[in-house]
Order: structure tokens, then C-alpha cells, then sequence
């Protein structure tokens, strides 16, 4: 790691080299995606676990903590198997392809929306569950008011979970195999050139790298300081 | 044809380990347009019975049957939402995809009837805690519901909003709208109610004063006063200053005779029996008419000794300051 | 305000349909053939394979998907079905597989050789070997700092077999001078440059790393060192669904004359890595 690397690093950025701008564009496109499915799928979720009781309930709030920390090269594993031509979903011809990458980073976002989701709509009051079935709406509708209450706090659920997913390395490079332009990432070809040696393009995707978490940092700070903390 | 009736409602939580049930009620029926009052003391089962009138509660057994459609119970700390007042109080219309106009007319039109016309564009969240209360009402309200539910809507709020609030109510029973609420505030109870409804541990208690509607008539002198009932009727009472509506004389504090009293007491009022009942063990309720109605409640024995039988004239007499003004 | 924060919102929803259909791959690649290559880390690292596949890649129409990984993993991923065609060089793995039934054939189309790589002092006194196994038999005679992959790879294999064609079979607990370090190449170079330690290197990594290290080629050219590399077509008949013709057609490629072409005049700085195998 030298001074010729550093200055290589900063022409590529500056030109924005092809080959970077594609890979932060993967790196983008997969978090996006992933993070959206999650969200789609943890937010109504969330209302549901924050809003009502049930047996168990505390059991699925500590399990879902837990899930949170994940290790990504464990959720790789487990969906690798799945998806593997030897696994019970290898017929899908999923493994090693953008949509591998997206499902084993949905499995990794999903336990952190649902868990941040359930613990800002948790902090709401109870009532308002119940003022508004008084005031005659339905569940979807409930659901959709409860989350605008709440919103702050799901957004923020959001962010958090796109942070942690466009910068993970284990579940990409397992289930996406790295492949040049087409899943390669931001954190597996860090991973790669520098294994190369060839840490110009590392220290430029590093830097995109953390542009990509300041901006998502500054986010939540935004939201958090600026627009109230959970509601 | 009562705007909700209640016949052999009983409710428990389902988790209830008690064999007692929560709530107990054999029968209730409140007439469209009044005001009904239901008060006791906390975990007497007044909100209890306000949700399982709303619906939000079902009856272990029994039936409630609301005439008209689904009442709206306005909360005693009322949810409001993250957004303008206006944008609240339109919302239950929005869910139900009334249009831009209609919505816009009713929306006004609820403010309003609680008086918060100017607040519209203000942030929900930011008003006192009276100013509120009304934007929860207005939000009920907006669904033109014919029964209006409310828990303790004078309870946590500055005093001048409970003026208003109380004066929004009356309005609103004039206008047909039945309005069920609950206090523990005395005051706003006696000066609202068509009808009290006292709770004991889940079941109906028995009203034990008398509420007579009329006006002051004289602030006093002496430190006695006089209030006029709308009968005509006239009453002595602590000399006071102000405008009060309403007079109030517990039960007990009514002692009857055959024949008038010399006494220290300021009221002797002559009256028929219309009834007698029995109200417990020890008491029984006699209840006469003055030139309006008053009852008193006497003992077994004493209702032998003056031989009280419904059409015999007796003597009510209560001090002065046995009356309680509101 | 209400107007600003509507459309961010709904251009934040849009993007983010867009980027989910983008990212499942509804774009051009979805159209090409694929065909998964699973080599190893070193081989994908040298770069010969950016000048050896794109000419197979236009003449069938189709795209080579390279994952790199462990020598182990891209045998496992063999195994599993995951992948058409293998690249290794490991001979007695690829034999293995071969024989268990994953692979149509082995078919060995070149190689590249492994380096001694020492400190400039040379403590071991490595340069005076006569041969390969000399070499090591130095190092342990000395206790000299080693470094190893300790990872399986086809790097470790070779190394293990020299450290028993010297006699030191019991290497791995022979001391605190004998590092294993379960890491890759690059990372190994690195390391063993730290400490000043000998490893055992393929060229073409080396080369890679030739400017920034401290560590030179101290034994070379001994026939042990040579690093042969197989291409194996994953079996239908454990995996019906593999692309076993393209397979074949890559393996036919890379033993060609214009395929072999290409592996001998590879260069990195100027120096050839790969030999061609085939005559």
C-alpha cells in the first residue's frame, strides 16, 4: 500500500472507472432490493407482534433480537444450502446470481426491520390500536396509520437495515461468487483486490464504501434529531 | 325505544381467575338525546362498560343493543395523530373515501361544534389538554355517530376547557346526538346528566341523592341562599356567588315527619308519597313529590312508625347546608 | 413542503421497484447463455483468464461466469452441482473427483510452477539447495520462520509433499517457526513479508507482488515445483441439469492451438507464468 495506490485510487474515483461505477451499482441495486423486501415484509409485521398479545410473544421478541445479529457468512451458509443445486430449492438454478445475493441479504435485513420496527411502534400507545378500530377502520387501514405514527421510527428501522446490508461481505461472496460485472459488490471485490494486491480499486471502493455509510449515517441522524425521536 | 338497551350483560377478561364477573349489569336502557352520566369510583367498571358499548369489548354474556349505528368512543387521553388538527378530524371520513367536498364540509362543520374553527392548521400535538379532548370529539363526531361515548372527558383538563367541553355535550344531546359518559368529577356529573348511573364493583349501585335542575335565585344573605327548581318550587341553600344550575341533597340528609318541624334546618317542605321501596336491609327509599320530585331514605322502623304508605303527606326537612350547589 | 416530501417519497418507491427488478437481473445477462467456471483464487488472481475466455465467450455467445474460491471450495461447488466446469490444480483432488463421479474427465492443459520466496539474508541458506526438497530440508534443519496456507489449497498440498519428500513429514508440529495461517496467497506474501519468513509461492501471485515485498525467489525451477492445472466437466449423470456440451466445448478450447497460444504468451511484467501443456 503505497503512495502510487492512493493516487490511482483518487483518478479512478474522479474519472469514475467503469468497473467502479458498475460495482457500486450492484452494490446499490442488491442493498435496495433486499432492504425493500424486508421492509415490505417486516413493517405489517411489526404492527402485528407491537399491537397485540399473544403466547410467546416474548419468546419471538428475544429470538428476533438475537436474529439481528446475524453473522452474514452463517445466513450465507444456511441459504447457500437452499439454494444449492444440491439443496431442497436447487432447481431454481438460483446460485451465483443477483438473485441469490438479494435473498441471502432479505434474510439478513428482515430480522432487523421487524426487530427495530416492533420496538419504535412498541414505544406508541396502546391505545391507538384501539382508537382506531373505534373510529371504524379496517386492518389494512389500521396497519397503514400505525406505521405513519410510527414512521420516524420505521424509517429509521429502514435505513439501519441498508446500512448493515451494503456493507456485509459474507452473504455476497457466497451466494453471488463474486462474479465480474455481474455480482460482484463493493465489500467482495474490497475483499478481492486486496487479496491481489491491487489496492488502488480497493481504496476507491473504500471510499465509495463509506460515502455510501456517512450518507446513511446522516440519515438517521436527520430523522432521529430533527424530526423527533420515535414518533 | 331506547337508543341502547342492556339486558343480562355480564363480562369477564378471558384470562380471569375470579369467579365474580367484572361487570354485571341485568338491565339498562338510555333514551336517544339525553346525557347519561355513569360514575363511581375508579375500577367501578365505567370504562369497562363504555368499551364494551363501543364494541371494542364482547360481552361473556348478555346483549347490548345500540338502535342506531356503531357508537365512537372518544378515549379519556385521547390518541391523537402526528398530523394537523384538521388532517385528524378528517381522517375517519378519508378511510371511508368521502369525497374532497363532503369531507372538507364536515370536517368544518365539527370544529365547529367544539370550537376550534382557528385551530385548524395547528399541530395536533402541540394543543392543551382541553384543546385536545375537543379535537378527539370533533374527530367522533365528523362520522355523525347517533351515540356518542366518552370516558372521563372533564377529567384531565384545565378548567376552563371543562366549561366548553361540558357546554359542547349539551349541544350535542340537543341536537339528538345520546351521549354516554363517565367522570369521577361530581360536579360535571350533576351538571350534565339526564340520567346518573352510579357503578359498585362492576354492577349498578343505587342513587342515593337528589338532583334537582333550577336556578339560584338569590345569592344570600346570612350565608343562606335560595335556589329556584324549574317546577316553581324554592329550596334554601348555602349563600353563594355565580351560576348554578343545579342542586343536589343526599338521600340521608332528608329527614321526614308527619307533621312540621321546629328545627335548626332551613327546608321544611310539604309533600305527598308517591313510593316506597325497599333499598337494603336497613333503608328503605321514600320517594315524594314537592311540587317536584325528592326522596329521602329512612329506616325500616321508621317507615312503621310514621305508618309511610304511597298518597300520605309528610314533612321533608334538610338544612340549608345540605345542599350542594353545582 | 407537502408537495417536495410527496414526490421524494414517490420517487423514493420508484427507484426502488426499478432497483429490485434491475437487481433480479431482468437486464441483458439474463438473455446470454451462462456458463459457471469454478477456479481458484490464484488462478482468477493472475488475470490469464481475462485474455483466455473472451475469445470461447464470442465465438459460442455466451458468458463465463468465474468463481474464484479455495481449491477445495471449487471442487465442493463441483460437487454440489453448482457449477459446469472446474479449473484446478490440485491432481490428486481432481483425480478423486474424477473417480468419484463428479467429473467427466480431467484434462491437464498447463502449468505453472511455485517459487521458494525467502528474505534477501537467506538465514536457511536456502540458494545453496541442489533441489526443491533441499530447500525445505534447509528451512527445517534451520527452524527458520515459514509461513503456510494451511487451507488445503493446491498451494498447501505441494507444500506438504515437499516438506515430506525432505523428511519432515511432522512439520505441522514441529515448532513455533512453522506458521499456518489458513489465509490466501496475496495475504500469505504480505505476512511472510512482515516477518521476514520463507513461503511457498506460486509465480504468477508473486509477480504480483514483486514491487512492494522484501522477499526474493530463493529455490526455482526444480520439476517438483511445477503446478499442473486440470479442467474438469461437471458429470450430467450426478447433475443432469449442467451445461455439459459448453463444458466440453471450453475444454476442447483451452487445449486448442489458439487457446494454447494464448496461455504461452501470457506475461505479467514481462515475465511468462503459465506453460502450455498440450503438444
Amino acid at each position: 500500500m503505497n503512495r502510487e495506490a492512493f493516487l490511482e485510487a483518487v483518478r479512478l474515483l474522479l474519472a469514475l472507472d467503469r468497473e467502479l461505477v458498475a460495482i457500486t451499482f450492484n452494490s446499490l441495486r442488491f442493498a435496495l432490493a433486499s432492504t425493500a423486501i424486508a421492509a415490505v415484509i417486516s413493517t405489517p409485521l411489526g404492527v402485528l407482534i407491537a399491537f397485540r398479545e399473544f403466547a410467546g410473544k416474548r419468546l419471538l421478541v428475544s429470538a428476533m433480537h438475537t436474529l439481528m445479529g446475524l453473522p452474514t457468512v452463517v445466513v450465507g451458509l444456511l441459504v447457500f444450502s437452499l439454494l444449492s443445486r444440491s439443496g431442497p430449492l436447487g432447481g431454481l438454478g438460483l446460485m451465483f446470481s443477483p438473485s441469490a445475493v438479494v435473498i441471502g441479504q432479505s434474510v439478513l435485513a428482515l430480522p432487523i426491520v421487524l426487530s427495530l420496527v416492533y420496538s419504535g411502534l412498541s414505544r406508541l400507545d396502546p391505545e391507538l390500536r384501539e382508537t382506531l378500530v373505534t373510529l371504524g377502520a379496517s386492518p389494512v387501514q389500521r396497519t397503514t396509520k400505525i406505521l405513519r405514527e410510527g414512521r420516524i421510527a420505521v424509517a429509521s428501522a429502514i435505513l439501519t437495515a441498508f446500512g448493515r446490508v451494503v456493507g456485509e461481505v459474507g452473504t455476497a461472496m457466497m451466494l453471488g461468487g463474486n462474479i465480474r460485472w455481474y455480482t460482484r459488490t463493493i465489500t467482495t471485490a474490497i475483499a478481492l483486490e486486496t487479496q491481489k494486491g491491487a489496492f488502488a480499486l480497493s481504496v476507491a471502493l473504500g471510499v465509495v464504501l463509506l460515502l455510501v455509510a456517512f450518507g446513511v449515517n446522516f440519515g438517521l441522524n436527520y430523522l432521529i434529531r430533527f424530526r423527533g425521536g420515535t414518533a | 325505544m331506547s337508543a341502547i338497551r342492556i339486558q343480562e350483560l355480564t363480562f369477564s377478561y378471558a384470562d380471569s381467575q375470579s369467579r365474580q364477573a367484572l361487570l354485571e349489569i341485568p338491565h339498562l336502557a338510555i333514551s336517544h338525546g339525553t346525557i347519561s352520566v355513569l360514575t363511581g369510583d375508579n375500577g367501578c367498571g365505567k370504562t369497562t362498560l363504555l368499551k364494551l358499548l363501543a364494541g371494542l369489548l364482547i360481552p361473556s354474556s348478555g346483549t347490548i343493543d345500540t338502535a342506531a349505528g356503531p357508537p365512537v368512543l372518544v378515549h379519556q387521553r385521547p390518541y391523537l395523530f402526528a398530523e394537523s388538527v384538521r388532517a385528524n378530524v378528517a381522517w375517519p371520513l378519508k378511510i371511508r373515501g368521502v369525497k374532497r367536498d363532503e369531507l372538507r364540509e364536515r370536517v368544518d362543520r365539527a370544529l365547529a361544534q367544539v370550537g376550534l374553527t382557528r385551530f385548524a392548521l395547528r399541530w395536533a400535538l402541540s394543543l392543551s389538554g382541553g384543546e385536545k379532548q375537543r379535537v378527539a370529539i370533533a374527530r367522533a363526531l365528523v362520522l355523525k355517530p347517533e351515540v356518542l361515548l366518552l370516558d372521563e372527558p372533564t377529567s384531565n383538563i384545565d378548567v376552563a376547557s371543562v366549561r366548553t367541553v361540558e357546554r359542547v355535550l349539551r349541544m350535542l344531546a340537543g341536537d339528538g346526538t345520546t351521549v354516554v359518559m363517565s367522570t369521577h368529577n361530581e360536579a360535571s356529573a350533576y351538571r350534565l346528566a339526564d340520567e346518573l348511573i352510579p357503578l359498585a364493583a362492576g354492577r349498578p349501585a343505587p342513587l342515593r341523592v337528589n338532583v334537582l335542575q333550577g336556578t339560584l335565585l338569590d345569592p344570600g344573605v346570612n350565608h343562606i341562599g335560595r335556589f329556584r327548581v324549574t317546577t316553581g318550587a324554592e329550596m334554601f341553600c348555602p349563600a353563594a356567588t355565580g351560576s348554578f344550575t343545579h342542586a343536589v341533597v343526599r338521600m340521608e340528609d332528608v329527614i321526614l315527619s308527619q307533621h312540621e318541624m321546629d328545627s335548626s334546618a332551613q327546608n321544611h317542605l310539604p309533600g305527598t308519597v308517591q313510593a316506597v321501596a325497599t333499598a337494603d336491609d336497613e333503608l328503605v327509599r321514600v320517594d315524594l313529590d314537592c311540587d317536584f320530585p325528592l326522596s329521602a331514605l329512612v329506616t325500616h322502623r321508621s317507615v312503621e312508625e310514621l305508618s309511610i304508605a304511597p298518597g300520605v303527606r309528610l314533612y321533608a326537612t334538610f338544612k340549608a347546608s345540605a345542599v350542594r350547589l353545582y | 413542503m407537502k408537495k417536495v416530501q410527496r414526490t421524494m417519497i414517490t420517487g423514493f418507491w420508484v427507484l426502488l421497484a426499478g432497483s429490485m427488478a434491475w437487481a433480479t437481473g431482468t437486464g441483458e445477462r439474463q438473455e446470454v447463455e451462462r456458463l459457471v467456471l469454478a477456479t481458484t483464487t490464484s488462478t482468477e488472481n493472475s488475470g490469464l483468464l481475462e485474455e483466455l475466455l473472451p475469445p470461447f465467450e464470442e465465438e459460442y455467445g455466451v458468458v463465463v461466469d468465474v468463481i474464484a474460491v479455495g481449491t477445495g471450495q471449487a471442487l465442493e461447488i463441483g460437487r454440489s452441482g453448482d457449477a459446469d466446469v472446474l479449473m484446478v490444480h490440485a491432481p490428486a483432488l481432481e483425480a478423486e473427483f474424477v473417480a468419484e463421479g463428479y467429473g467427466v474427465e480431467r484434462v491437464y492443459f498447463m502449468y505453472n510452477d511455485f517459487v521458494v520466496l525467502g528474505p534477501t539474508s537467506d538465514p536457511a541458506g536456502v540458494r545453496d539447495a541442489r533441489d526443491a526438497s533441499g530447500a525445505f530440508g534447509a528451512i527445517a534443519e534451520a527452524q527458520a520462520p515459514f509461513i503456510s496456507r494451511g487451507d488445503n489449497s493446491g498451494t498447501h498440498v505441494k507444500e506438504l509433499s515437499m516438506w515430506s519428500a525432505a523428511g519432515e513429514a511432522d512439520v505441522a508440529g514441529a515448532g513455533p517457526w512453522y506458521r499456518e495461517v489458513g489465509q490466501g496467497m496475496g495475504a500469505v506474501i504480505t505476512l511472510a513479508n512482515e516477518q521476514q519468513a520463507y513461503t511457498l509461492a506460486d509465480r504468477g501471485t508473486f509477480l504480483a507482488y514483486q514491487g512492494d515485498i522484501d522477499l526474493e525467489i530463493v529455490h526455482q525451477g526444480d520439476p517438483e515445483l511445477f503446478n499442473p492445472y486440470g479442467i474438469i466437466a461437471v458429470d450430467p449423470q450426478r447433475h443432469p441439469h449442467v451445461k455439459v456440451e459448453l463444458a466440453q466445448a471450453l475444454v476442447d478450447y483451452v487445449t486448442s492451438a489458439p487457446g494454447q497460444a494464448i496461455v504461452d504468451e501470457y506475461r505479467i511484467a514481462g515475465e511468462q507464468l503459465f506453460f502450455p501443456a498440450v503438444e
